[in-house]
């Protein structure tokens, strides 16, 4: 029975010891948690107000910037007119729609542009032939459109007496909202 | 302070009872001397508790010297045994000592002293055997009183314990110690402490005259002295000391020197009382003290019950199994245990409650501080959306003015040089690359062109960084004359120019 009772009080001792150790263990490094805190908060910055206002404003300014699909058309004729004042020939367009997969993005590009909440966008190819003066004079008209437009690339190769041109652009979109 | 202890010695018709207390010297408190020769064998125990009550004893723990019936000591010399081997020897040995007929015997050793001879440790113990009714006899007489019998002891013992606290030993010299208890007398040679042999002699003294006592006393000290001799030629003895109850003592011990050839005295010990708690008449004490002998020697002891000799059935025994006692030990464990755990909780406690004061502390200040440090995360995460947001919304719109670009650069370009291929890459990093010839007739005019050309395009404004990723390759060639003329050289310049845009 004594031997029973001294195996049972020694157990406890050590639990006794153990928890105590533990639950000491665990207020030092609660301690150093909240020490780091504290120093973080007391030199953390808060953006003014003001700054938030203007995040919030420049986020809607883009969001009503993307093309509906309903403006999609609209945008494509645009190109056209341009072309047609321009004197182009040979005018080719391809388009294409894209979807940006958020867990899978294609290029770190994508990824940047996921992360601002836009997931859609159009790629447009444009091929012409055209002389130096009216290329350059298109270009310069297509990216001054009010529309989201980013060009991707441009390519002028020499085909004398013409040039052969060809552009990639993306053209960002809304999100398609149900029906 | 030690606790009181009484010293009892036991004889048929007198019971001498010291109190003391052990210390470095043995403090006397109380002593009384009870003659109940008159007094019927089963009224003793109502007498004694009698005489506790009116003269005040306060000890509870009582040790008694006691003797009459068979009573034998015997010096035995052995080499250190194991405790079961010692039991088997002391057991065997004092089946020996018994006389024939005794129906129970109870035995009990004391290690005495350890001694080397020839190089072999060896240890001298003392053996002593006497009759179960002796000792129960002390122990009804102790049962029905308040008292609690601790041990019991024989009177030899008892007075060569008083002789080995009390007297100086010289080296190898034997002393003789003649005590009278009641109707015996104890007669024990020893040296150094160490029993050597030890008689009891009855005596009925009847009507006989002081001088006729004497006389036979004298003889009696003679036939053991004598035997003595016999059995230890070696020994030098050359003292003899009295003690006991008897008028005789100081007649005995100025006859000794002459009849015995022993240098006689009474046994004095009151050198080593502390008297300092002594209540009582102390003239009365002094007178008595050679009689207290056997009952101070039975008392003086470190440890009551434990040291020395003690008849009392199973004490040898506890005392043989005392330091290796398996419940003993688990006992003390278990008791220790219990102090580890009251040390340890006590830890617990206190380590818990400042380990839970420093965690609310914690969380209090983390309550505080948290929410700030979420709302700065959060709003951090909104400015690199926002910052990111800015740099698209500066992609999205007219980086760079095409028209003005290409019409710029058709200035540039020299009559001898012609571009093979533009190529504008956009994203996040805007650049130009211009890949293209110049043809002159000469090596120096292509090379002049070209700077010429690339300075031009290095100073336009619209482009903040202009390189050619590689040198420009020069080469001749020889182109034949469609009027048949004789070939002339014509130099040529391919190039790669990169425009960086911001």
């Amino acid at each position: 029975m004594y031997i029973i009772g001294t195996v049972l009080l020694l157990a406890v001792a050590g639990g006794l010891l153990y928890d105590a150790n533990r639950r000491t263990a665990e207020a030092v490094i609660a301690k150093t948690n909240v020490d780091r805190q504290e120093q973080e908060a007391a030199v953390v910055t808060i953006p003014s107000e003001q700054e938030q206002a203007q995040w919030a404003a420049n986020e809607k300014a883009l969001s009503t910037r993307l093309l509906s699909d309903q403006q999609v058309p609209e945008f494509l004729e645009d190109i056209a007119r341009i072309a047609n004042e321009n004197h182009l020939e040979r005018l080719g367009i391809n388009n294409e729609d894209k979807v940006i997969d958020p867990n899978q993005p294609a290029t770190p590009d994508d990824g940047k542009v996921v992360a601002l909440g836009i997931r859609r966008y159009l790629l447009v190819t444009l091929k012409f032939q055209s002389a130096y003066a009216d290329a350059a004079r298109f270009l310069a008209a297509v990216s001054q459109l009010p529309r989201p437009v980013e060009l991707q690339t441009i390519d002028i190769r020499r085909n004398a007496p013409t040039l052969d041109v060809t552009v990639t652009m993306k053209v960002y979109k809304q999100e398609q909202r149900p029906a | 302070m030690a606790n009181r202890v009484l010293g009892i010695e036991l004889t048929q018709d007198q019971i001498k009872i010291i109190e003391v207390s052990f210390g470095r010297k043995l403090k006397v408190f109380n002593f009384a001397v009870i003659n109940n020769s008159n007094v019927q064998p089963e009224r003793r125990t109502e007498q004694l508790n009698h005489t506790l009550q009116v003269r005040g004893f306060e000890a509870r723990d009582a040790i008694v010297a006691t003797t009459g019936g068979h009573v034998e000591h015997r010096l035995l010399t052995l080499p250190p045994l194991s405790t079961r081997e010692m039991h088997f020897v002391m057991q065997r040995e004092s089946k020996k000592l018994a006389p024939t007929g005794m129906t129970e015997m109870l035995w009990s050793y004391d290690i005495l002293k350890t001694k080397e001879e020839l190089g072999i440790k060896k240890n001298q113990i003392l053996l002593v055997t006497a009759e179960r009714p002796m000792v129960d006899a002390a122990q009804n007489l102790l049962n029905q009183s308040k008292l609690k019998l601790h041990q019991v002891t024989t009177v030899p013992e008892a007075v060569l314990n008083l002789l080995r606290q009390t007297a100086p030993w010289k080296k190898d010299a034997v002393k003789a110690a003649v005590h009278f208890a009641g109707k015996g007398v104890h007669v024990l040679f020893a040296q150094e402490g160490v029993l050597l042999l030890s008689r009891e002699i009855r005596f009925d003294y009847g009507d006989t005259a002081p001088d006729e006592q004497v006389e036979r006393l004298v003889n009696e000290l003679k036939r053991s002295t004598l035997y003595f001799r016999q059995n230890f030629p070696q020994a030098q003895l050359d003292q003899i000391v009295f003690s006991g109850d008897n008028d005789l003592l100081g007649t005995l011990a100025t006859r000794s020197t002459e009849e015995l050839g022993l240098n006689g005295s009474l046994l004095r010990f009151e050198e080593n009382l502390d008297t300092s708690g002594f209540r009582g008449n102390w003239d009365e004490f002094r007178f008595h003290l050679p009689a207290l002998a056997a009952a101070a020697g039975a008392a003086w002891r470190k440890a009551p019950g434990t040291t020395g000799i003690n008849l009392l059935p199973g004490k040898t025994q506890a005392r043989e199994q005392a330091g290796l006692n398996p419940a003993k030990i688990a006992r003390i464990a278990c008791a220790a245990s219990i102090l580890l755990v009251l040390g340890t909780s006590g830890y617990y406690v206190r380590n818990k409650g400042i380990a839970d004061a420093e965690m609310r502390d914690a969380q209090q200040r983390v309550s505080i501080a948290g929410p700030r440090l979420q709302l700065a995360r959060d709003l951090e995460q909104h400015k690199a959306v926002a910052i990111e947001r800015d740099a698209f919304v500066k992609r999205l719109g007219a980086r760079a003015d095409w028209g003005e670009i290409l019409r710029s650069l058709s200035f540039l370009v020299p009559e001898t040089t012609y571009f093979e291929y533009i190529r504008v890459e956009g994203g996040e990093k805007l650049q130009m690359s211009i890949r293209g010839r110049v043809v002159a007739p000469t090596a120096a005019q292509a090379n002049a062109d070209f700077n010429k050309f690339f300075t031009g395009v290095r100073g336009l404004p619209f482009f903040k960084a202009v390189t050619m990723p590689k040198p420009p390759e020069v080469t001749f060639e020889d182109v034949t004359s469609t009027t048949s003329v004789a070939a002339q050289p014509r130099s040529n310049v391919a190039f790669e120019v990169v425009c960086e845009l911001p």
